[in-house]
């Protein structure tokens, strides 16, 4: 880069080793997977990385107590339209957790 | 007490061992954050409905989007109607029939206290995946005389305008 002196003690391999951790934290945080529970407060949000089996088993968790609750549960991929349901899937990626609806 | 005795209570009551109580600490953990909180009798608030928004906005259709924002509504395609869902909280889903007339008007909602947006999803992903649940469940509501036979605008005359 001109005009820009590093120091020493960092070298090119330093330099792409750091940019590869932040690359790859960076994919993580783009592979995270969101549950969305309605509620007063607009909603509360539960995130998961898919390849981690202890944060996909307390998602599990969380979507067996929703509905348990009577909760309806879609997955609403962006854009399109929404899919009920029945059963956990640890990669959808945007679930929305919706209340017991009734008639008004 | 006896130590045998102690050493048998124990196998009773801790029969699993610590594998069944990390399970059950996990359910636990997931009830407590699935419990509404203490202040969820409240109206919601502004940032409330800002969330809400950004929900339901991260939902719908670039059309959806736009019809939203410029007018209020946004229109769902079922298979035996369109529907137009108008902001609010009852009685603001009306059916379409195909020359966007209004035909009927539908109330159902979710329960307890949460934001306009979030209703207006909610009915949302109801009528798209299961439409005829919601026409069984919902309330008819009653159209205004000045309302019977309106024509909607369709969503591709947005830009006509």
């Amino acid at each position: 880069m001109p005009g820009v002196t590093l120091p020493d003690f960092i070298g090119a391999q330093n330099v792409l080793a750091v940019t590869m951790t932040c690359m790859a934290v960076y994919g993580s945080e783009l592979m995270k997977c969101k549950l969305s529970i309605m509620d007063s407060s607009g909603d509360k949000e539960a995130t998961w990385d898919p390849d981690s089996p202890d944060e996909v088993a307390a998602a599990k968790a969380i979507f067996d107590a929703v509905r348990k609750r009577g909760y309806l549960v879609y997955s609403q991929p962006a854009g399109q339209g929404g899919v009920a349901l029945g059963q956990f899937d640890s990669k959808a990626e945007t679930m929305i957790a919706v209340p017991p609806i009734v008639a008004g | 007490m006896p130590a045998w005795w102690t050493r048998l209570f124990r196998r009773r009551v801790q029969p699993e061992g610590p594998h069944r109580s990390a399970e059950v600490r996990l359910v636990a953990a997931a009830e407590a954050f699935v419990r509404p909180s203490l202040t969820d009798y409240r109206l919601p608030d502004s940032a409330a409905l800002a969330k809400a928004r950004a929900l339901l906005e991260g939902a719908l259709t670039i059309e959806q989007r736009r019809d939203l924002f410029a007018r209020g509504y946004f229109c769902v395609k079922g298979n035996r109607f369109s529907y137009r869902i108008r902001e609010g909280h009852a009685g603001n889903v009306d059916a379409l029939d195909p020359s966007g007339r209004v035909v009927g008007r539908y109330c159902a909602h979710p329960l307890g206290r949460i934001p306009v947006h979030d209703v207006m999803l909610a009915q949302k992903l109801w009528l798209e995946t299961d439409e005829d649940m919601f026409l069984r469940e919902a309330s008819p509501y009653p159209l205004h005389l000045h309302e019977r036979g309106c024509r909607v605008p369709p969503v591709h005359d947005a830009n006509a305008r």
